[in-house]
């Protein structure tokens, strides 16, 4: 290769490269106690995945596993504010970083997560929860939340709930949406381009637990426990 | 050209140098894991390293590891849920150094089975049936309420304390002694010792609805009552 072959190469390099990827890629852990008493715990992020698990505990576990190329990375921050755990990390290139956060909480601390492509998996809390996402998908383990809100452009919900709720409302845009909620009578709102299957719970319009359920492009499933 | 010859030579022989299953990444690294699905049992599979066990009143389960090694020799280090059994394992897949220390907390009356090659086992507060043997190393346990423990070791003694009265109890130590604390009482005892078994506190009855099975064949075996 000539020598101008050679720099007009090395000169376009870092246009061939995809942006926020020079430099170092940064890959770490962090784990904090919260010991400040908190009610809820809201994260604004871009990519990644959360889980949770829920016991009588006094202090938040909080662990936060960080990778991203430097250029990209945004240093990702939380405080406690008015009983509110409160988490950002994001990230100047779309793709090039993940967030991955784990918590173990005290029973009743509730979720407000709003992040883009994010597989959740919560379990265990009485608190309330609210998800808002463009992808990944929900899982929920023996919840007794009050007030379930999940919101997912393309991905699947399972949520698990032992406890009656006052109202849940998931919608999911493309994806499948498995419920099991105890028996008994709901006021239900069930809207599925594919099947919507209903066993062990009984629809009523005069009961006080809420089930509203989108599925534009999926499958519907609610269900109770067989006792 | 003379001083080619030791360069060329060291070269040649730097394969011998090196073990076996030796090339490649070393790995120095800790993970950290919660499983929230609920399972019943944990079984865990080591072939080199510590297994801790803590189980106390909690939601899911945390596991935790630090793994050093050649990459050449590690076959797998994972867990995965499989129905209600929760499967924790490290596999050598080479001659090469690989060790695993799994750290696990569990919710209470998780049972617990293992195999553990090499390396020491400590359980902490577990109320669950356990069952697991042990190649190398000393077997410890601290607060137990299980109702059912089966442990066996090749090499390696065993230190227990039951702080309730369990249903039954069989240790094998085929090279160490055994030291068992439970509340005293009266037992069915097989026990087996090169030397004569020490009791305190303890009465063996084989009217007893308790059961302790001890077998101590190169070592001692010492029993020792606690107040209920």
């Amino acid at each position: 290769m000539s020598r101008r072959r050679s720099l007009i190469v090395l000169t376009a390099a870092p246009l061939l490269m995809a942006p926020g990827k020079c430099g170092f890629a940064l890959d770490y852990t962090n784990t904090f106690l919260i010991t400040d008493p908190i009610d809820r715990i809201v994260i604004r992020a871009d990519d990644g995945l959360v889980i949770s698990t829920a016991y009588d505990r006094d202090a938040t576990l909080f662990k936060r596993h960080v990778f991203a190329w430097e250029p990209s990375l945004v240093e990702p921050t939380h405080g406690v504010e008015d009983r509110a755990l409160e988490c950002e990390a994001r990230c100047l290139y779309a793709g090039n970083c993940r967030f991955d956060f784990m918590f173990e909480t005290p029973p009743a601390v509730g979720f407000d997560i709003e992040m883009k492509d994010t597989r959740v998996s919560l379990g265990y809390t009485t608190g309330d929860i609210k998800v808002s996402a463009q992808s990944g998908y929900f899982h929920g383990v023996q919840l007794r939340s009050k007030r379930v809100e999940i919101d997912y452009a393309d991905g699947d919900v399972e949520l698990e709930l032992i406890e009656v709720p006052d109202l849940v409302e998931i919608s999911a845009a493309t994806g499948d949406v498995l419920l099991t909620v105890p028996a008994g009578p709901y006021r239900c709102e069930f809207s599925a381009s594919g099947e919507s299957n209903v066993a062990g719970i009984t629809c009523d319009d005069a009961a006080d637990a809420v089930l509203t359920v989108t599925a534009d492009a999926g499958d519907i499933d609610v269900s109770a426990p067989e006792a | 050209m003379r001083t080619r010859l030791p360069i060329a030579l060291a070269l040649l022989s730097l394969p011998a140098l090196v073990g076996a299953g030796t090339c490649g990444i070393i790995y120095d690294t800790s993970q950290l894991q919660l499983v929230l699905d609920p399972v019943e049992v944990v079984d865990v599979e080591s072939d080199a390293g510590a297994l801790e066990v803590y189980a106390f009143d909690r939601n899911g389960i945390v596991v935790s590891y630090h793994l050093v090694g050649f990459d050449a020799s590690l076959k797998d280090v994972d867990y995965a849920v499989d129905g209600d059994q929760l499967d924790v394992f490290m596999l050598k897949g080479g001659p090469a150094d690989v060790t695993a220390d799994f750290y696990l907390e569990t919710p209470l009356a998780t049972d617990l089975t293992f195999r553990v090659d090499d390396g020491p086992v400590k359980l902490t507060g577990v109320s669950g049936s356990v069952s697991g043997t042990v190649g190398a190393g000393d077997v410890e346990g601290v607060r137990l309420s299980t109702p059912d423990l089966d442990v066996e070791v090749a090499s390696g003694s065993v230190t227990l304390e039951l702080v309730a009265r369990p249903v039954r109890v069989r240790v094998t130590a085929d090279a160490g002694d055994i030291t068992l604390t439970a509340p005293s009482g009266a037992y069915r005892c097989e026990l087996d010792a090169a030397e004569k078994p020490v009791l305190k506190d303890i009465t063996c009855d084989d009217a007893a609805d308790a059961e302790l099975v001890l077998a101590a064949p190169t070592g001692e075996i010492h029993l020792e009552g606690t107040a209920p």
